[in-house]
């Protein structure tokens, strides 16, 4: 028995001394390692189970908490997105300010004031609409009002806060114009089936004008009221009118009507 | 009862600035078919039916002024427009049938098409711009029918200002 006992004390020291050698050695102890690769698959599994079971049991205890937090992370998420929202909406009003302060600075020579629409015709024949500024910024009848795209057209009423303009694409409105790559001189005139597209009238050209679709056109200056060289719009359609004898054409304007907000007044008649 | 005429008369002014306000800029955003509804004609008609009597001819100067002022041509035109609208209403209040939300908004479709052609007429087609079909098809027509339909929440509410509200507060029954 002691014999025994002795035997496998020296056979334990003999497998203690291999496997730290072979430790030391950066090698795994066989023995340990067939344990280890029949082990280890049984204790991922159980392993597992238990971290499923403890979170199922987790995931229930902290239920409530999940509750509260995903009301606070969407309340958080909505805010965002009302920032984000807000943050959009100045983006544009800042690039369409930056804008007509490029075309105020493109017109140093002119004395512009920036004006916000703060209201439309009341009713379905006319292209006007007011602006929030009037006698108290020296705007007077007949100054020219123009965005960063081009003429808008004139004002015709001055109130001492507000004043009223009269779009160019008005059945009303009248204006000379130049072709500007002919320099081919006509009226652009506004027309009640054209204005709700915010097109206008090229006319009394005759039929000898070379004009081409996409050709721009500008104020002549010709008339009193508008200034020389501002853009209307570009040519899109050319027709011949009744008679034959004259050609007339759809003008794009190069404002888009429907969604202007912000315009500078030229104040012409300055004093 | 002069304090709830007072009171009446600062509603109503309150109503008809509200809906100028609400005509010159919310509802551009709300065009159907290039179209807006005229708010101050639909109060015109709807006024006149519901009063029958002469409050009915002030109302209709004031709203027409408004259009006037504010449409910023020739004033008068939708003032008189306006005055012979509310008469016409007035003449026939009662007369042939009961009024209701329903028979504002067929009396408004047809004035409105009147009124319309009349305005074209005046401000449009005399300065040589002809073209009806089209003003009468993609203006007056939708235009007319626009303002029709706002019949159905203008009357009841004038009809609780001008009729009951201070004056026989337990009916509540706005559109008859």
């Amino acid at each position: 028995m002691l014999v025994v006992t002795l035997v496998i004390t020296v056979v334990i020291f003999i497998l203690m001394g291999v496997s730290f050698a072979m430790i030391r050695g950066g090698s795994s102890f066989t023995g340990a390692n067939v344990a280890g690769v029949v082990v280890s698959p049984v204790q991922k599994f159980f392993s597992s189970i238990g971290s499923s079971v403890g979170g199922f049991f987790e995931f229930i205890s902290d239920a409530k908490d999940y509750k509260e937090e995903n009301k606070i992370l969407k309340d958080k998420t909505e805010q965002q997105a009302q920032t984000i929202r807000e943050m959009e909406s100045y983006k544009l009003e800042n690039q369409r300010l930056r804008a007509l302060l490029d075309l105020k600075d493109s017109h140093q020579d002119k004395d512009m004031v920036g004006c916000e629409v703060i209201a439309k015709d009341p009713g379905n024949w006319f292209d006007a609409f007011t602006i929030d500024k009037g006698k108290n910024y020296n705007i007077k009848t007949n100054d020219v009002v123009v965005t960063n795209g081009g003429l808008v057209g004139r004002i015709t009423e001055v109130g001492d806060n507000w004043a009223r303009v009269v779009a160019i694409i008005d059945t009303d409105s009248s204006l000379g114009a130049v072709v500007t790559r002919t320099q081919d001189i006509a009226i652009v005139d506004g027309d009640l089936s054209l204005s709700d597209r915010g097109q206008c009238k090229l006319s009394s050209l005759t039929d000898t004008t070379g004009l081409v679709v996409g050709d721009e056109v500008e104020t002549s200056g010709l008339g009193g009221i508008y200034p020389k060289g501002l853009l209307i719009g570009t040519v899109r359609e050319i027709k011949n009118d009744v008679t034959g004898y004259s050609q007339y054409a759809i003008i794009d304007t190069a404002v888009d009507f429907e969604r202007i907000r912000e315009v500078m007044v030229m104040r012409m008649h300055a004093e | 009862m002069q304090k709830k005429n007072i009171a009446r008369y600062a509603l109503m002014i309150v109503f008809i600035f509200v809906l100028t306000v609400i005509q010159t800029t919310l509802l551009h955003s709300a065009e159907v078919f290039g179209v807006i509804p005229n708010l101050l004609l639909s109060c015109v008609v709807c006024y006149s039916l519901i009063k029958g009597d002469s409050k009915a001819i002030v109302f209709g100067i004031v709203c027409g002024l408004i259009l006037d002022f504010f449409g910023g041509r020739t004033v008068g035109i939708n003032t008189l427009l306006c005055i012979y609208t509310a008469l016409l209403c007035v003449l026939l209040h009662g007369g042939l049938f009961n009024n209701n939300a329903f028979v504002a908004m067929l009396f408004i479709f047809v004035i409105s098409i009147v009124y319309e052609l009349l305005i074209y007429f005046f401000n449009i087609f005399i300065w040589g711009y002809r073209g009806i079909w089209y003003a009468l098809i993609y203006k007056i027509l939708p235009g007319s029918v626009y303002t029709a339909l706002t019949a159905l929440l203008i009357y009841p509410v004038l009809k609780l200002l001008a009729e009951e509200w201070l004056q026989k507060p337990g009916r509540r029954n706005f559109l008859r």
